[in-house]
């Protein structure tokens, strides 16, 4: 066993949290020492050159190493649990800056009644008409408290965009559905494909508000934080499951790390994985054990340890780390880690084909297109619907790449829809020539659904996988019914040649990708009683263990979480600031 | 007689065209699937310090290797003529000549094509398949592989639990996606085999000497899997399992890059009209009607040099921090 001299900070992973973290507590002084199981990587060299679809799309070679460990899932605690082998319903991720190098940068700020899920769904409907084995609760953050740290995390990185509202007033081009900006975005809104642009068409059409999907993509040249310009984007089409070959996309790596290493208070440690924190006999974290690339065991001690992986990561880390002072793992006293186990939903309802038009998907981003807030949360009435939450609606307008999209175009009549042979090549020649329409929606949490210890499957080292029990409910069919026949009527206007549509709510699966926004499991609250953490990721039991990410969300408001989990890790840099760093290890207030 | 390591396989969902299932033989993953770190670092490791190690081989990004890392070689993020262009040979890596001429036949029914009008053939899908299956012992994506195993029941009742099994009712296996236990060589092995089988079963010949439309409804029933006849020849394979590999493998050898063997002279590219590895399309472009552009592949894409001094118009872009870690 290595041990390492004690710093004020060690974190597992070293992705967006984590960097975030690092650059504000390292320039207020103190050491910190992140452990990443993956390996270094930097926009150059390593990014230049990674066009290639089979590798990084089809192989997911930027993913985290599923081979080591995985996850299991079950449907519900009567069905057995069995392992995800090959990605799969979410795609997380490992290297320096995490997922957040290979992820789509879909930027959205949840909804000011997202935050007060419960207290609002309540009032407006009565509790009856809440799903039925909900576990939902509000947040112990509101819209207003994120606020600001939602606009300083857009101009810190750059963002690309429209606001709806600004400083309460709606305006043209943006999501008018939004909470009220204080702030217009720093840059304007990313070009869009031709398919996103008939998307937009069709909405306006239909009398709906359309607008070009926000984005940490740089529209343009921006000098973002660490005060070294960036380029805009190329609009390559290598973006999701790519490193962004000219630092367009933000990401850890693109301000935050390097402001962190500049201090020269700030290590990262890679090809090491983390297997517990070690706590001493009251309980109070002193660090954190880990297999360094050596194969051997280290133990780096520290003053405050931060969880900063993925969701599944972080909540299996608290369920592995147990000791006299925590049996069950940290923070797990009364039963709260694992509870509320989120996804999303996220599928094509309706595919339509345009044999005499090229859409130039393949260029662009998953922000090249525009998207609708019409019937996202609770901004439209529910009564009488049978169902409570809501979702985005938009055209999957840009980044398709050929072999993950020539087997998906609508079957004409008359063709005998083989997937091979002399129809199906002449088929493939219309790759170009489709329009999905994609919807993404809220997950409510259940009782039902939670993660825990897998009794089956271990990881390399021989240690339990993560299990998560998760299913759809009839709550989410008939959102996603009626979310379906939304979209079904947007491709009504665009009068497809031929089209393919799947209105019903498929089975959930840990095959079909899902988006990557898995929550919950660790959630943040104001009581220990219904718990992990208090509003700053602090554990309860543990308060100089912080959790950080979207494990911290009670349920899933259905649209991308990465500006809510920055901004909330943005609120808790202050708050540590301000009361913990002349008192590490005090709960904060 | 079911065989227990495939029966788990067998009641296998198949994986859809992104998902291939094969883990990586590259040492990065070996020494993951080893445990953390493994016995094979190179270097005696200061306590704290990662130890200056290379593991990707000779071919840096190449389709062998994973991820290139943080490096000063300037061409180290360039793919390198030379080691990873393949040549073309009629001789297996892999196959021997009668698997080679069976996937031949088969892959010309998948993608069909000929010198005027390619197809997967003549893109050299079969090389890109033959290279595949010699490169990885397993799978080309790292692939969880530990077990036990599923295996699938009909109906309601749930047999007897046995060591190493996990049961699972037949309509719900498919929600888990990929459990089988088979790499991608045995399928292949096992596949073809049967594939010639059953060819001679219902043909008394070999499936290379069948007529096209012949040829084609085997491969339908393979497809299918519901054919009593196909469901005991293929025993205790799936044959929609080695179908969908297949199948999924042939589009991967018409259009991926043709760094690893497949869409030759970019001929699966420039049948589709996709212009390959480009590093910009201009907002006018994106919603030209019109656009066109001649493919280009991964190897002539002009290299992003990163030190080009002050007549770099990129040199804003993030090169590795002097105080970053250095695998």
């Amino acid at each position: 066993m290595i041990e390492h001299p004690e710093v004020d900070l060690v974190t597992v992973g070293a992705g967006w949290t984590a960097g975030i973290a690092a650059q504000q507590l390292c320039e207020a002084g103190w050491e910190v020492v992140s452990l990443e199981k993956g390996r270094a990587q930097w926009t150059w060299p390593d990014f230049a050159h990674n066009h290639d679809e089979l590798r990084y799309t089809v192989r997911h070679d930027l993913l985290h190493d599923i081979a080591s460990e995985s996850w299991t899932w079950r449907p519900n605690r009567t069905s057995p649990s069995l392992p995800m082998r090959q990605y799969g319903a979410f795609h997380p991720g490992e290297n320096v800056g995490g997922a957040g190098v290979h992820w789509s940068a879909v930027m959205w700020r949840f909804l000011p009644s997202d935050f007060e899920w419960l207290t609002h769904h309540t009032e407006r409907y009565g509790a009856d008409a809440l799903p039925e084995g909900h576990s939902n609760q509000d947040w112990p953050v509101s819209y207003d408290d994120l606020e600001p740290h939602f606009t300083q995390f857009e101009y810190d990185t750059g963002m690309s965009g429209v606001a709806g509202n600004l400083a309460g007033v709606v305006r043209a081009g943006g999501n008018p559905f939004e909470g009220p900006r204080s702030r217009p975005y720093p840059l304007p809104p990313l070009a869009v494909t031709r398919s996103g642009q008939k998307f937009g068409e069709a909405c306006e059409a239909l009398g709906y508000t359309p607008f070009v999907q926000p984005s940490s993509i740089l529209s343009e040249g921006y000098t973002d934080m660490s005060g070294q310009p960036r380029a805009g984007c190329v609009y390559c089409g290598f973006c999701t499951r790519y490193g962004c070959h000219v630092d367009a996309k933000a990401s850890a790596l693109t301000a935050h790390i390097p402001m962190a290493l500049d201090t020269g208070r700030y290590e990262i440690r890679t090809r090491c994985y983390a297997t517990s924190v070690e706590v001493d006999s009251t309980g109070r974290a002193t660090g954190v054990r880990y297999i360094g690339p050596d194969g051997r065991e280290h133990i780096q001690r520290a003053r405050t340890v931060m969880l900063a992986g993925f969701t599944m990561t972080n909540v299996r880390m608290l369920l592995l780390s147990t000791s006299a002072a925590h049996p069950d793992g940290i923070g797990n006293r009364r039963g709260q880690v694992g509870r509320n186990a989120t996804h999303q939903i996220w599928q094509n309802p309706t595919t339509g084909l345009f044999p005499n038009e090229r859409l130039n998907s393949f260029m662009g981003n998953t922000s090249t297109s525009h998207a609708i807030y019409d019937f996202a949360s609770d901004v439209f009435d529910h009564s009488g619907l049978g169902f409570l939450g809501g979702g985005q609606i938009f055209a999957d307008a840009g980044e398709r790449l050929p072999i993950g999209t020539v087997a998906d175009v609508p079957v004409e009549e008359g063709d005998n829809g083989r997937g091979w042979g002399q129809g199906y090549k002449e088929r493939m020649r219309l790759w170009d020539s489709y329009l999905p329409i994609l919807v993404q929606a809220e997950s409510p949490a259940y009782h039902a659904n939670r993660f825990d210890l897998d009794p089956n499957f271990d990881d390399a080292l021989g240690r339990p996988l993560l299990r998560m029990t998760f299913d759809w409910t009839d709550n989410e069919r008939r959102m996603y019914a009626f979310l379906a026949e939304r979209a079904s009527e947007i491709m009504d206007v665009l009068s497809p040649q031929a089209r393919e549509e799947t209105l019903e709510l498929e089975d959930y699966n840990i095959e079909d990708y899902q988006s990557t926004h898995i929550q919950g499991g660790a959630i943040a609250g104001t009581s220990p009683e219904d718990s992990v953490t208090n509003r700053y990721g602090q554990v309860w039991d543990a308060p100089n263990v912080f959790v950080t990410g979207a494990a911290l969300f009670p349920q899933n408001p259905g649209a991308n979480p990465t500006a809510t989990v920055n901004a909330m890790m943005y609120l808790t840099l202050e708050a540590m600031k301000d009361q913990y760093l002349d008192d590490p290890g005090e709960l904060m207030s | 007689m079911e065989d227990p390591a495939g029966a788990a396989g067998e009641a296998d969902r198949t994986p859809l065209p992104m998902v291939e299932p094969s883990a990586a033989a590259s040492p990065v993953s070996r020494r993951s699937f080893l445990g953390f770190g493994g016995a094979l670092a190179a270097a005696a490791a200061l306590p704290g310090c990662t130890p200056l190690q290379r593991d990707t081989p000779a071919a840096p990004n190449g389709p062998n290797g994973h991820t290139g890392h943080a490096s000063d070689d300037p061409a180290a993020g360039v793919p390198q003529p030379g080691l990873n262009v393949p040549e073309r040979t009629e001789v297996g890596r892999f196959l021997n000549p009668d698997q080679l001429a069976l996937v031949t036949a088969v892959v010309a029914r998948l993608i069909p094509g000929d010198e005027d009008d390619p197809g997967a053939v003549e893109a050299g899908a079969v090389d890109y398949i033959d290279r595949l299956l010699a490169t990885h012992e397993s799978y080309p994506q790292r692939t969880y592989v530990k077990g036990p195993f599923a295996r699938a029941y009909e109906g309601d009742t749930e047999p007897e639990p046995e060591n190493d099994i996990i049961w699972v009712q037949a309509d719900e296996l498919p929600r888990y996606g990929w459990q089988s236990g088979r790499t991608p060589r045995e399928i292949y092995r096992m596949g073809l085999a049967r594939l010639e089988a059953l060819s001679q079963a219902r043909h008394g010949s070999s499936f290379t000497d069948l007529a096209d439309d012949d040829q084609d409804a085997l491969l339908e029933a393979v497809e299918d899997a519901e054919d009593d006849d196909v469901e005991q020849i293929f025993d205790p394979l799936r044959s929609d399992t080695f179908f969908d590999l297949v199948l999924d493998h042939t589009t991967q050898g018409f259009l991926a890059d043709p760094l690893y063997g497949g869409n030759r002279d970019l001929v699966g590219w420039e049948y589709i009209g996709f212009p390959g590895a480009q590093r910009a399309y201009s907002p006018q472009e994106m919603i030209d009607p019109e656009f066109s552009r001649p493919s280009q592949s991964l190897a002539q894409l002009a290299t992003l040099h990163g030190d080009h001094g002050d007549a770099d118009a990129l040199g804003s872009i993030r090169r590795r921090h002097p105080n970053g870690p250095i695998d």
